[in-house]
């Protein structure tokens, strides 16, 4: 999942990309509201975490501006007012949720998953899809109830996958969805990982969990359960 | 009755007016009085002069003589010396016999019967002995009657009269030095009583425009302090507005008097509204200052630079608690320094459109939970609190209520006298059953932690206590918790 970090003061910025990354976002960096504006409408980002106190655009700015182009990604608005008038104005404009400074870096990892998971329909903490199970705050991944290894990298296609189960997704939007923009990519680095995923989810082919449409991209194709049953 | 400046204005100006009109009402009647009385006496004196002309003594009788009878009763009848009963007379008054001895009734003798019925008596011994009353001229003064000679009548009530007097003496024989010198008195007199009635005319005259100048300045007064008190009237309205609440400053046109005062009244709500503009600027912005470093210093504990110590080394974890709590120090004494103080003006909020953002905002951070918010209070009610700290305290007891429902979280008013009084009600599992006041004081200590509903309801006490309104801690019709509160209207 590729998420944008729009904040101008550099170690919370560094801390906070540092962080997600290793949670297994891709991370694009934005120092300040003009920039931030630029990538938030311009690049193909999941969610969007905008800090409000920003130099030449502020972060609701920059909110106003994304929900009036008609994205709809998730946004999460990092604040030191811890005041409900501020929530309340964020929201309005078109927030998600929001955060109070100092963040905790496990905090704004679970919440963006939970945004995400929710944006995509999904209203549980697991991706379940038999016989596939994918856990989001552990990033485990189980086969009839099997947990099998997965690189970082291909948590990350299975997980970008299942959460648009039985959508289309490009090989260019995969690609974004795992790379920054400033990274050196290699064009065929998603059949790899595509090939090595279906190799450990399915090694007998009998499921075909993930389809590739020739000239479109991927599909993963299992039934999911996106309802709350367990809540 | 004399607080207000119209009841001073029409109480001192008809108090003026009156006192004004009865000081020349007296007035007049004492001058007119006064000339009357002056006229009169002029008139009398001359008429006794001119009467004493017609008059001569004769061998010890006073008459007038055959040929100058009738010019003499027609003087008489002119002067009214004969008509009226003890209204206007003349006659010579004998000390000696005690005794009338002419009168303008009767030239030829005198009945003394008649006397009684159409004179009036005067202390005739003090008048003989009276300096003004000269024996050249004949001299008027007031005099009271007296009771006839020699009778003592104690229902005689005593008249006044101007009374021209002469006395003068003559001998019974004139040619005779022996003969027997008798001192005689000649009265004109009329009684003052026509006077009187001139001037009780004249008073009662007066009275009438007196009364009738009473209403019309009366009506005048009403009129002209409707005119003049109208606008002090409406700028006290418009004050009263503000200090309600119902309005932020004094916006209407008056006349000039009050303009300064308009003036100076804006200038101060406006430098109050300011200076607590300012006030939550300057704490909004240390509080930014503060807290950014401090997300940065956190930033840097978490980051590379301190990767290789155990994340339970106690040095770390040590700054990181004093962190959290520094960071807890500046959001409290931040929430507590944004409270409005109670004597702040401070205009009505309508609760219902900040209760209607408030549930639209809930339902998004609590997008997970399946519950509902009724919002039961209507457009009419309004409470004196400003507008952040109205959303501050509704926004953290409505965030209780989502997180701790069930289903449904409830929010309903309704007025108590200068109070509206608010519901927020849940379906939870309410308040611990023992001692739930405690929740109201979680958090006020400056270095406690905050957990549960705590932090939210110890900000919503200060934020209620602030403006002298009540919170208080119930169950609700749900079974759940019930958030009540008192705020001033």
């Amino acid at each position: 999942m590729r998420v944008l970090v729009v904040e101008d003061k550099a170690p919370i910025r560094e801390q906070l990309a540092s962080d997600l990354k290793k949670s297994g976002f891709t991370v694009d960096v934005a120092s300040d509201g003009a920039q931030g504006l630029y990538i938030a409408t311009e690049y193909p980002i999941d969610i969007a975490v905008i800090d409000l106190g920003l130099p030449h655009v502020t972060g609701l700015e920059i909110i106003r501006n994304v929900r009036a182009k008609g994205l709809e990604y998730p946004i999460v608005t990092l604040t030191v007012r811890d005041r409900w008038e501020t929530k309340v104005k964020v929201l309005e404009a078109g927030a998600d949720d929001y955060l109070v400074k100092p963040i905790h870096a496990e905090e704004l990892a679970t919440r963006l998953r939970a945004l995400l998971r929710r944006t995509k329909g999904w209203t549980q903490a697991e991706l379940n899809c038999p016989p596939i199970r994918l856990n989001l705050s552990e990033q485990r991944v189980y086969i009839h109830e099997n947990e099998i290894t997965l690189t970082a990298y291909e948590y990350r296609v299975l997980e970008h996958l299942m959460l648009h189960a039985g959508q289309v997704i490009s090989k260019t939007h995969l690609t974004n969805s795992l790379y920054e923009e400033d990274a050196d990519r290699d064009s065929n680095v998603i059949e790899v990982f595509i090939r090595r995923l279906r190799q450990k989810l399915d090694p007998d082919e009998t499921i075909n969990p993930i389809e590739t449409l020739r000239g479109r991209g991927y599909r993963f194709t299992l039934d999911c359960q996106r309802a709350n049953n367990s809540a | 009755m004399m607080g207000s400046l119209r009841s001073r204005q029409l109480v001192s100006g008809f108090t003026i007016i009156v006192i004004g009109i009865l000081i020349l009402g007296i007035l007049l009647s004492i001058s007119i009085y006064q000339r009357k009385t002056d006229a009169i006496k002029e008139e009398l004196e001359r008429t006794a002069t001119d009467l004493l002309g017609f008059i001569e003594f004769d061998h010890g009788r006073f008459l007038i003589p055959e040929r100058t009878l009738d010019a003499a009763k027609n003087f008489i009848s002119i002067n009214k010396l004969e008509e009226d009963e003890k209204r206007r007379f003349a006659y010579i008054w004998n000390s000696e016999t005690n005794s009338v001895v002419w009168s303008s009734l009767d030239n030829d003798g005198v009945d003394q019967k008649q006397v009684s019925t159409f004179f009036a008596y005067f202390n005739f011994p003090k008048l003989f002995t009276d300096p003004d009353i000269g024996n050249v001229s004949p001299a008027a003064k007031k005099l009271y009657s007296v009771p006839e000679f020699g009778v003592i009548d104690p229902t005689f009530k005593p008249e006044q009269y101007m009374v021209a007097a002469q006395k003068f003496m003559f001998r019974e024989n004139a040619d005779s030095q022996t003969s027997q010198a008798r001192h005689y008195l000649f009265i004109v007199a009329e009684s003052m009583s026509n006077v009187d009635k001139e001037i009780d005319d004249l008073v009662m005259i007066f009275s009438i425009l007196f009364f009738a100048s009473v209403i019309l300045i009366l009506i005048a007064q009403l009129a002209s302090s409707f005119w003049v008190v109208a606008p002090i009237r409406e700028f006290e309205e418009e004050v009263r507005s503000i200090e309600l609440g119902e309005k932020e400053a004094i916006q209407q046109e008056y006349p000039e008097e009050l303009v300064p005062i308009k003036n100076t009244i804006n200038a101060l709500i406006g430098y109050e509204k300011g200076q607590k503009q300012r006030y939550k600027d300057s704490l909004d912005d240390l509080a930014h200052s503060l807290k950014t470093p401090l997300a940065a210093i956190q930033s840097h504990l978490e980051g590379d630079s301190f990767k290789d110590l155990a994340p339970d080394h106690p040095g770390l974890a040590g700054i990181a608690t004093e962190m959290e709590h520094m960071h807890e120090i500046i959001s409290r004494q931040l929430r507590k320094a944004m409270v409005t103080s109670e004597n702040a003006i401070i205009m009505a909020q309508p609760i219902r459109p900040i209760l209607t953002r408030l549930a639209t905002t809930m339902r998004k951070v609590h997008r997970d939970k399946d519950f509902e918010i009724r919002i039961n209070v209507d457009e009419y009610a309004k409470c004196r609190l400003d507008s952040e700290d109205l959303m501050e305290l509704f926004g953290n007891l409505i965030n209780n209520a989502c997180r701790f429902c069930d289903r449904l979280v409830e929010v309903s008013s309704h007025r108590d006298n200068d109070m509206v009084v608010i519901d927020i009600d849940d379906d939870g599992m309410g308040f611990p059953s023992e001692n739930p006041a405690k929740l109201l004081k979680r958090g006020i200590r400056e270095d406690s932690k905050t957990e549960g509903q705590g932090i939210g309801l110890a900000v919503s006490t200060e934020i209620v206590a602030a403006v002298g309104g009540k919170i208080e801690l119930l169950v609700s019709p749900y079974v759940g918790a019930r958030v009540r509160l008192y705020l001033p209207a």
